[in-house]
C-alpha cells in the first residue's frame, strides 16, 4: 500500500465522521498518480522527472445543495476540518444550486486494479531505462535524413490510480496506465529549417519511430511548402461544391469543440436546436453512426465506472444519422482532467461535467473505403487545423486555421499549400459526409478528457454553407 | 522544508565537484496554492501542496537535470539522483544545437541569507475571507438573465530553497496573490465572454474590495462592448493608441523576447549585434526589475544570482540584453540575474521579470487627441526574434475621432509588422503607467511577471 493510500484511508474517515456530526452526506474522490517524465532536446542534453502526485475531491450534500473542494496531500494536520467546513460553507452560498438528490448513491465495492482491459499491464513494468531506450529510439529518426535535428523529444509514463468513496457505501477503485511520446525535428536545407511535430498517447504499446516517422514527414511537407509560398494558390471558386477531406486529428479537434458539447444533455440547447428534432428524422448523414465507449480494451478514455462510482455501458448517440441519446441519459459524470503531460498535482476540476470517455465516430459499411484521397477528383486534404477553440457550440459555427493543408487532385496529394482559412458549420459538416476511410485512430484531443475515434473523412459541402480562404 | 539537513548538502555538494562535474546546484520548493473558485454561482476551495527537488549539473560542459517530487531528501539521495544527472547528460543520440560546450559566468557572489516578501506576510490559510470578499463581489455584479461574473482567486505561498556547489545557500519565501474575471454577457440569445487578471504581493483582504470591484467593472463594461463590436471590413495602415495591457502584450512579445540571451543563442536575432546602437528614434526607456513589487519579483534568480535591474533599452539606444549565467558566459557579459523556473521540475531558462517602460509627458487627452484605433485587449501574439516580425490578435478597440470621440468598436482583427518598425513609429508615451500581473508562457514553463507600462501611440500600422 502507498503511503498516500494509507494517508487517504485516515482523512476518508475522518471525513465521513463530520458529515455525519453535520447531519450531511459525503463523496471523496481519490486520485494517486506516479509518473515519469523524460525529456530531451532543451537546454538539459536530458531531463528527468519523477512526479507522485495524490489528492482528493470531495461533495458535500446537504438539504439538496452540494459544497466542494479539493486538495492535495499531504496535508497539514488541522487541514481536514478547515477542507470540510469550507465545503459546508460554500452550500451557503447565496445564489447556489439545488439538486434532486437525498444522499449519494450505493454504489457499492469493486476494485478493478489488475484488470486488463483498460491498459497493457506492461507498463507498470517499465524501467526508466526502458523509457530512455525509447526516447533515444525516437530521437534517433531525426539523423537519418540530411540535415535533420532533434530540438525536442519526450518521453512519459503514467500510473494513476484512483478510488470513489461516499457516505452510502460505495468503495471503488480501478488502476490505469499510460505512455506518452512527443517529438520536435527540424530539417534543413540552404539554410532554413523546417519543423514538424507529433505527439501520441496510448494505453498500449508507444511505437516510437511512427512517432519520429510522422515528424520528419510533417517537416518535409512543411519545407516542401516553404518551395511553393508565392505560388499562385487555388481560388475557393474553381471547386464549386467544396470537398475536404479531414485526417482525424484535424476532425477531432473541431468535434471536440462543436459536436460534443452538443451530444451532452438536451438541457443545453434552445429550444429550437436541430438536435432536439424528434429521433426520427437525421440530423446528420446517414451513413454517419456515433457511440461512447468506456469499455474500449486499451481505450485513452475508458474506465470501469465514472466519477462518481457509477458503472456505464457503451452507449448509442448517434445511429444512421439520427439521434438516439444524449450522453447525460448515461448517467454518466466525470470531472475534468488535465492533459496527461502537465502537472498533475491539481490534475481536475472540481465541477462534475458530461463527457465522452471514447468517442466512437464510424461509417456504415458500404462506405468506407482503404484508400480516401483516390475518391477525390478535386479538393484539399485537411491535416491540422488551429482556433477550434472559439467555436460556437450553440450555432455549430466554426472559424479555423488551416495549419497543414494539401492540394489534391486526381485522386493523389498534389502538393502543399501553404495556408488557409475555413469558416463553416458543424451540422452542414456532418450532413455532408459522404466516404471513411476504414481504419480509424484514436487522438486526444486537445484541453479534453476524453478520447475521439475516428477515421479520415470525405465531405461535400455545398459552397453556399462553408467559406474557404487559401493564402 | 525545515527537516533538511542543509550543511550536509551544501557539502556534498562542494565536495561533489571535481573532474568533469564543474558546478551543480539544488533547487528546493514547497509551494503553497490556495484557490477559491466561484463558477455559475457554486463555489470550491482547493488546496494545492507541491513540494519537491531539482537538480542541475555542469558535466563535461553539458548539463543534466533530475527532479523529483518530495522533499524527503539527505546527501544519499543527492549522490544517487547526481549520479543519474552526469549519466543523462552524455546521451549522445540527444544532443541538438544547442548543447555545445557551457562555460558559466562567474557568480558576483556567494549568499548564504533568507528573505521572505513582501515583509507584512498574512498566512494564506485564510480561506473563509477570500469567500466572502469574492461572494461580495459577485453579488455586486449579479444581474440575472443579464451577465454573470465567475472568479478565480488563488493565493501563492513559495519558498524555496537554494544551494549550490559554490557554497551559496538562499531561502526565499515570496507570498502573492492573483484574482482572474471572466465575464460572460447575454443579450437576446448572443453569448460573450471577456476576462482580465490582476495581482499583487501578499494575501487579499476586504480592504482590496473597492479596487476589485473597479477591475471588474472594467472587464464588465470591455465586455458588454464586445456585443457591438464588429470585424474590420478590411485591412487598413492607421495610428494605434495602445492601453498599458495591449502596450505589454505588444512590447513583451516582441522586444521583451528578443533580447532574452538565449533565444540568441539558437540561431540569428535581430538585436544580437546591435548593443549601442539606436533602435528607436522616440527617446523610449524599457527595463526588466525584479526587484519591483509585483508578482513577477525575487530577491534571487535561480542561478542564485541577486536581482537587480537591467536597463535593456534607454533614450531609444539598446543597453543590454537579458541574461542567466549560461548565457552571460557565452556572451562573454555578465549574468542579469533573470534565470527563472517554473517550478523545481524545469531547467531555468531567461525569463524577463517586471518589465517596464518609462512613462512619458503625454496627458490622457493629448494621447485622444488623434484619428485611428484604441486598442485595449491583445491576445498572446507571436513574434519572430530572428525577423522582427510580429502578429498580434486583438480582441477590442475603438476607433476614435481627434478630441477623442469613440465612432466604432471593433473585435477580433490582427496588427502586423516588423518590431524595428514600430519603434521607429513611436509618437507619443503617456505620462501615467499602470500595475499589471501577467503570465508568460516559454517552451511550455509559465511564469508570473509583472508589467508597468504606459499608453503607447504608434503610427502607421497594418491592421487586418
Amino acid at each position: 500500500m502507498e503511503k498516500s493510500d494509507e494517508q487517504f484511508d485516515n482523512i476518508a474517515r475522518q471525513l465521513m465522521n463530520l458529515a455525519e456530526q453535520k447531519k450531511s452526506h459525503i463523496e471523496i474522490f481519490f486520485i494517486r498518480s506516479n509518473a515519469y517524465r523524460l525529456k530531451g532536446g532543451g537546454i538539459a542534453r536530458i531531463s528527468v522527472e519523477h512526479v507522485k502526485d495524490a489528492g482528493f475531491a470531495i461533495r458535500v450534500l446537504k438539504r439538496g445543495r452540494i459544497g466542494t473542494a479539493s486538495a492535495t496531500l499531504p496535508l497539514h494536520h488541522g487541514a481536514v476540518e478547515s477542507i470540510f467546513t469550507e465545503a459546508i460553507r460554500n452550500i451557503e452560498i447565496k445564489h447556489a444550486r439545488k439538486y434532486e438528490l437525498e444522499q449519494f448513491p450505493a454504489y457499492g465495492r469493486s476494485n478493478f486494479d489488475s484488470d486488463s482491459v483498460f491498459y497493457n499491464q506492461d507498463i507498470t513494468r517499465m524501467t526508466e531505462d526502458d523509457l530512455i531506450d525509447l526516447m533515444t529510439q525516437m530521437a534517433s529518426v531525426a539523423y537519418m535524413v540530411q540535415g535533420g535535428q532533434n530540438l525536442l523529444t519526450e518521453v512519459g509514463k503514467t500510473i494513476e490510480h484512483v478510488r470513489i468513496v461516499n457516505s452510502n457505501g460505495c468503495d471503488k477503485s480501478y488502476t490505469v496506465g499510460m505512455l506518452g511520446g512527443r517529438m520536435m525535428l527540424s530539417v534543413q536545407r540552404n539554410g532554413k529549417p523546417s519543423i514538424g511535430y507529433t505527439e501520441r498517447y496510448t494505453r498500449d504499446k508507444l511505437n516510437v519511430q511512427q512517432i519520429g516517422a510522422e515528424s520528419l514527414l510533417l517537416a518535409e511537407m512543411n519545407r516542401q511548402k516553404q518551395l511553393h509560398i508565392g505560388d499562385s494558390a487555388p481560388s475557393g471558386s474553381i471547386f464549386g461544391d467544396v470537398t475536404t477531406i479531414w485526417s482525424p486529428k484535424a476532425l477531432a479537434e473541431i468535434l471536440s469543440f462543436t459536436l460534443v458539447p452538443v451530444l451532452r444533455s438536451k438541457s443545453f440547447l434552445r429550444l429550437n436546436h436541430p438536435f432536439l428534432s424528434s429521433q426520427e428524422k437525421p440530423i446528420t448523414s446517414d451513413i454517419l453512426n456515433v457511440y461512447d465507449d468506456p469499455n474500449k480494451r486499451y481505450g485513452l478514455g475508458s474506465s470501469p465506472f465514472d466519477d462518481t462510482g457509477n458503472v456505464i455501458e457503451k452507449w448509442d448517440l448517434i445511429k444512421k444519422g439520427s439521434r438516439e441519446h444524449f450522453l447525460s441519459d448515461m448517467g454518466r459524470q466525470s470531472l475534468f482532467r488535465k492533459a496527461y503531460f502537465e502537472r498533475r498535482s491539481h490534475s481536475y476540476r472540481y465541477q462534475l461535467g458530461i463527457f465522452p470517455t471514447n468517442l466512437v465516430i464510424s461509417m456504415e459499411d458500404d462506405h468506407c473505403v482503404d484508400n480516401i484521397i483516390e475518391h477525390c477528383r478535386i479538393g484539399l486534404y485537411i491535416g491540422s487545423v488551429t482556433g477550434a477553440h472559439s467555436s460556437n457550440p450553440e450555432s455549430g459555427d466554426f472559424s479555423v486555421e488551416l495549419t497543414e493543408l494539401y492540394l489534391v487532385k486526381n485522386g493523389m496529394l498534389e502538393r502543399p499549400v501553404a495556408a488557409g482559412e475555413l469558416h463553416g458549420n458543424l451540422f452542414s459538416l456532418i450532413r455532408n459526409i459522404c466516404l471513411g476511410s476504414k481504419i480509424s485512430s484514436e487522438i486526444k484531443p486537445s484541453n479534453a478528457p476524453y478520447a475521439i475515434n475516428i477515421p479520415e473523412v470525405l465531405i461535400t459541402c455545398p459552397k453556399e454553407e462553408i467559406s474557404l480562404l487559401l493564402l | 522544508m525545515h527537516d533538511i539537513d542543509v550543511s550536509s548538502i551544501k557539502n556534498r555538494l562542494e565536495k561533489n565537484r571535481r573532474g568533469n562535474l564543474t558546478y551543480s546546484d539544488l533547487r528546493l520548493q514547497e509551494k503553497k496554492i490556495h484557490t477559491v473558485t466561484f463558477k455559475d454561482y457554486d463555489v470550491h476551495a482547493e488546496r494545492v501542496n507541491m513540494s519537491g527537488r531539482g537538480l542541475r549539473v555542469l558535466h563535461g560542459g553539458r548539463w543534466g537535470f533530475f527532479s523529483c517530487t518530495g522533499l524527503d531528501y539527505n546527501s544519499n539521495t543527492l549522490d544517487n539522483e547526481m549520479e543519474k544527472a552526469k549519466k543523462y547528460s552524455l546521451t549522445e543520440q540527444l544532443k541538438t544545437s544547442r548543447h555545445e560546450y557551457v562555460e558559466l559566468a562567474p557568480s558576483s557572489q556567494v549568499y548564504e541569507t533568507s528573505v521572505s516578501f513582501p515583509e507584512k506576510n498574512r498566512s494564506i490559510e485564510r480561506v473563509d475571507e477570500t469567500i466572502e470578499l469574492g461572494e461580495s463581489i459577485i453579488d455586486h455584479f449579479y444581474s440575472a438573465g443579464k451577465r454573470k461574473l465567475d472568479l478565480v482567486i488563488r493565493t501563492f505561498d513559495d519558498t524555496k530553497l537554494f544551494l549550490s556547489s559554490e557554497g551559496s545557500v538562499i531561502k526565499q519565501q515570496k507570498i502573492y496573490h492573483t484574482v482572474d474575471f471572466i465575464v460572460t454577457v447575454f443579450k437576446q440569445g448572443e453569448e460573450v465572454k471577456g476576462s482580465s487578471t490582476t495581482g499583487q504581493l501578499g494575501t487579499l483582504s476586504r480592504e482590496n474590495f473597492d479596487e476589485l470591484v473597479m477591475k471588474a467593472q472594467e472587464t464588465v463594461t470591455n465586455t458588454e462592448d464586445l456585443l457591438e463590436a464588429r470585424k474590420p471590413r478590411m485591412e487598413e495602415k492607421t495610428t494605434l493608441l495602445f492601453n498599458p495591457t495591449s502596450t505589454w502584450h505588444l512590447f513583451h512579445e516582441t522586444v521583451g523576447h528578443a533580447l532574452e540571451a538565449d533565444l540568441m543563442l539558437e540561431g540569428p536575432s535581430l538585436f544580437k549585434s546591435d548593443i549601442g546602437n539606436l533602435v528607436s528614434r522616440y527617446p523610449i526607456t524599457v527595463v526588466d526589475d525584479p526587484t519591483l513589487p509585483t508578482v513577477g519579483s525575487y530577491h534571487f534568480d535561480d542561478d542564485g544570482f541577486k536581482a537587480s535591474g537591467t536597463v535593456l533599452i534607454e533614450d531609444g539606444l539598446l543597453v543590454d540584453f537579458l541574461h542567466n549565467r549560461e548565457t552571460a558566459g557565452a556572451f562573454k557579459s555578465r549574468s542579469t540575474g533573470n534565470a527563472r523556473a517554473q517550478d523545481f521540475s524545469h531547467v531555468p531558462l531567461v525569463r524577463m521579470s517586471n518589465f517596464y517602460i518609462e512613462p512619458g509627458d503625454w496627458s490622457m487627452e493629448e494621447l485622444l487627441d488623434f484619428n485611428g484605433l484604441y486598442i485595449v485587449k491583445c491576445g498572446a501574439g507571436l513574434a519572430q526574434p530572428q525577423t522582427g516580425e510580429y502578429r498580434i490578435p486583438v480582441e477590442l478597440a475603438y476607433r476614435v475621432k481627434r478630441g477623442g470621440e469613440v465612432v466604432g468598436v471593433l473585435r477580433n482583427f490582427n496588427l502586423s509588422g516588423q518590431m524595428l518598425d514600430f519603434l521607429d513609429r513611436i509618437d507619443a508615451i503617456g505620462s501615467r503607467g499602470e500595475n499589471n500581473a501577467v503570465t508568460c508562457v516559454k517552451e511550455g514553463q509559465l511564469v508570473q511577471q509583472g508589467a508597468y507600462c504606459p499608453h503607447i501611440r504608434i503610427n502607421d500600422c497594418k491592421v487586418y
